[in-house]
């Protein structure tokens, strides 16, 4: 499976990225398991707070990731 | 999720001007069943963090996710209170001290729930809209904006 992952705000400044795309052997996997990985990417962002979207929808730790979807690494959100 | 698109964008590039209030206010006077309007304005504010000034603010979003979310916002209100209408608008980049960032309008017939309505608005949009935002410094340095 190819998903896409988005960054913002602080965390695209870790990353130094808005946006890449990973391919993984699973069909699917979770958003526990994403977050694993791509905090072994960057390891600075275990030291922030931040909350993942699938699809534009809020996620929890169970939500199941699939092909072709779109996950969005937010920040506190700072709005008004 | 709803799959709905939403309707128009909420996001005006830069600060919103006293002229853009202005002209929204005026475009109601047509709409002659309103009553009661409120109007909330969010200002940048020069906070000192660390002994450094805040100059600007530069924001960011998910913009189709926030788009998506300013919808619900809006549907919700509608379906809990009374409202004519009610508009949302948010800057995006660069804005500076002094300068609005926020501006929310609603409208109804009587005035009670315009002041309920209002405060529901904004407390929605700053917990659940996907915008991010860049206090810069006046040294240039920058930190990242977190609501509380």
């Amino acid at each position: 499976m190819t998903i896409t992952l988005k960054y913002f705000g602080s965390l695209a400044d870790i990353t130094k990225l808005r946006e890449e795309q990973f391919t993984f052997d699973e069909e699917t996997i979770s958003v526990s398991a994403l977050k694993s990985k791509v905090e072994g990417s960057y390891q600075n962002i275990q030291n922030t707070t931040y909350t993942i979207a699938v699809n534009q929808t809020m996620s929890d730790s169970q939500t199941k990731i699939k092909d072709q979807d779109v996950i969005a690494f937010l920040p506190p959100f700072a709005g008004g | 999720m709803s799959t709905d698109k939403p309707k128009k964008s909420s996001f005006i590039q830069g600060q919103i001007t006293s002229e853009f209030i202005g002209n929204s206010i005026a475009k109601h006077q047509s709409k002659t069943t309103i009553g009661a309007h409120n109007i909330f304005l969010g200002q940048v504010r020069a906070d000192v963090i660390e002994g450094k000034t805040v100059t600007a603010i530069e924001y960011t979003s998910y913009e189709e996710m926030a788009e998506q979310t300013f919808y619900e916002i809006r549907e919700s209100a509608f379906a809990k209170y009374e409202l004519s209408c009610l508009h949302i608008y948010h800057s995006l980049g660069l804005v500076k001290t002094g300068e609005i960032c926020l501006f929310v309008f609603v409208s109804a017939p009587r005035r009670k729930v315009v002041y309920e309505a209002l405060e529901f608005l904004v407390e929605e949009i700053k917990e659940k809209t996907a915008i991010f935002g860049k206090e810069i410094f006046d040294d240039e340095s920058y930190t990242w904006k977190k609501n509380t």
